[in-house]
């Protein structure tokens, strides 16, 4: 937010500045990349812990509940 | 009013425990058991209520709450920041207890904050929030200027997960709103409100508001915007602002339960109001109140962090994967694909369960598991039942399903339900705790040192910080009960009243009457 070029853009309703394409671009590219990676993480993550009768797993977990 | 944020938060655990053969084991000692353990390991004061009721040295409080589940609630905290790095402390402790008791058990414990339980009876946990303020009209005065924020926010807060009182499979931004009834209430349990309006009158002309909408999340930044953004808003209507502007709705409840359903922050009430434009309009009241003399020191960079999550989420690539509900949504449709199921036609599916289910009340069967021999059983009853099974059979005829792919829904939708369990899970084999892990989640406020300093030593400010140094200096007395405001040292017969929330120093002992 210090950069001069980010204070020269166009302010939106709430006063947030305006995204231009580059950083759009940008933050596509990212987004896509760390999707990817949650893709993969995820399944490894679930693949590992996701018991081998999950109606088992959540009759057992059958509780009260809270307020 | 007050430019400090003096909150904090509590994170109802849902515990479920297997022994070394995988068989379930007894839940309420193994509750027990947990909460002893941190009392033991922490050098924890008891609060009353017998050996599963403790304050702990950092000044926060580890219980068995109403519906026999621990809970944790964080001390008086001074910034968003603060409240979670003492809600994560609060989960440490517990994840190292596990940790300790799986040890000697050989068995697992799944202690959780997945908000939804799915193993029947529509149970739900919270989180719930607690907020200081001079005004003490929460209906006729901070309702209609804090609804609207309550019921847009969850774009952001939302848990994401299934609503449980479905048979199908319906995601959820905010599960917890299937189990709001009422737009104000007093009640916790039943006619659970969006507005709670238990209100307890503090010393120094304060109030407290309690909320409880809210739920447990993952995401450091999902929680720091709850928190933060919450806290801006109640201080600007305590200030006598009405930074709701326009927005103030006529049907919160109705606008919170269609943002609820969503499966996109790209949602809007019926009459077309979005979620967030409500949220771009309390963000702009906020900013435009910079520097007030009510608005905290932290705000601006909790308007900073609110404007980047509300851009992320106008992104037309996707919502931003910091975020709890967009997290769990790209594991569960990746999960389904895996099965062989396609996201959109897991609607359907819904819908044709609903409809079963709707069928076999009406035909006046008992409550069960509706598998293909219920499909058969109601073609069988007589020509009502048999028409309508006809209907949802041709409805999946449509879509190129049968009955006989029935097994593999109930199966996805297990999975599903014990992956949203298992992602909240405490300990590193929680799904969430294995992507953060892997760097792969970008949401950190707090630092793990911090984390791990605030798991045994208390706010520096506040009568947090007293009460924790009373507790550590006391700790090994056993007689000695705590409370949020009074300390009593039974063996020396005194006490020591900690009725103003702001102060950092102690009150002389006074002798016990």
């Amino acid at each position: 937010m210090n950069d001069q070029r980010e204070r020269q853009r166009p302010a939106g309703p709430d006063g947030s500045p305006q995204e231009t394409d580059a950083e759009r671009e940008r933050l596509a590219e990212r987004r896509e990349r760390t999707e990817r990676l949650l893709r993969e993480a995820g399944a490894a993550a679930t693949a590992a812990v996701l018991s081998r009768d999950a109606q088992a797993f959540i009759q057992a977990n059958r509780q009260r509940g809270g307020q | 009013m007050t430019a400090t944020l003096m909150g904090g938060m509590e994170t109802e655990y849902s515990v479920t425990a297997f022994d070394a053969k995988g068989s379930p084991a007894d839940r309420d000692a193994c509750i027990a058991a947990l909460t002893r353990h941190v009392a033991r390991a922490t050098g924890a004061v008891s609060a009353g209520g017998g050996d599963s009721d403790w304050f702990l040295p950092n000044g926060q409080r580890l219980y068995r709450d109403v519906g026999d589940h621990p809970e944790s609630s964080t001390p008086e905290c001074t910034s968003p920041a603060e409240v979670i790095c003492y809600a994560r402390a609060g989960d440490a402790l517990v994840a190292d207890a596990v940790r300790a008791l799986e040890a000697q058990s050989s068995g697992e414990i799944v202690v959780s904050r997945c908000n939804n339980g799915y193993g029947g009876g529509a149970t739900t946990w919270g989180s719930h929030e607690s907020y200081l303020l001079s005004l003490d009209d929460f209906v006729g005065r901070l309702a209609p200027q804090l609804l609207a924020h309550l019921a847009s926010r969850i774009v952001i807060t939302g848990a994401g997960g299934f609503n449980n009182r479905s048979p199908g499979l319906r995601f959820m931004l905010s599960p917890r709103v299937a189990h709001l009834e009422r737009v104000t209430s007093g009640g916790s349990t039943a006619r659970r409100p969006m507005l709670h309006t238990k209100n307890e009158p503090l010393s120094g002309g304060y109030n407290r508001l309690h909320l409880i909408c809210g739920e447990s999340l993952c995401s450091q930044t999902a929680d720091y915007l709850r928190i933060g953004t919450t806290a801006l808003v109640v201080a600007m209507i305590d200030a006598g602002l009405d930074p709701a502007g326009r927005f103030v709705l006529r049907a919160p409840l109705a606008a919170m339960r269609r943002f609820a359903a969503s499966e996109s922050a790209d949602v809007a009430t019926r009459s077309g109001v979005r979620a967030l434009d409500i949220q771009r309009q309390y963000l702009g009241a906020a900013r435009a109140n910079l520097g007030m003399p009510f608005m905290p020191a932290w705000a601006e960079e909790c308007c900073e962090r609110w404007a980047a999550a509300l851009d992320a989420l106008e992104d037309e690539a996707g919502p931003p994967l910091n975020l709890d509900w967009a997290l769990k949504l790209t594991l569960f449709r990746e999960h389904a694909a895996r099965h062989g199921i396609d996201w959109r036609h897991l609607a359907l599916w819904s819908r044709v369960l609903e409809g079963l289910h709707r069928v076999w009340r009406r035909a006046g069967l008992p409550r069960a598991h509706l598998g293909r021999s219920e499909v058969e059983l109601l073609r069988r009853r007589g020509e009502r039942p048999a028409e309508a099974v006809g209907r949802l059979t041709r409805e999946l005829a449509d879509e190129g399903f049968d009955w006989s792919q029935l097994d593999d829904v109930y199966a996805l939708r297990a999975e599903l339900f014990e992956i949203d369990t298992r992602f909240a899970q405490l300990g590193e084999r929680g799904i969430f705790n294995r992507l953060d892990a892997d760097g792969v989640v970008e949401h950190r406020v707090v630092s793990s040192d911090a984390v791990r300093a605030a798991m045994h030593s208390p706010p520096a400010r506040g009568r947090a910080r007293v009460r924790g140094e009373l507790i550590r200096e006391l700790a090994g007395n056993g007689r000695v009960l705590c409370s949020w405001d009074r300390l009593i040292d039974l063996s020396r017969r005194r006490a020591i009243t900690l009725d103003d929330p702001f102060s950092s120093e102690r009150p002389p002992w006074q002798p016990l009457r």
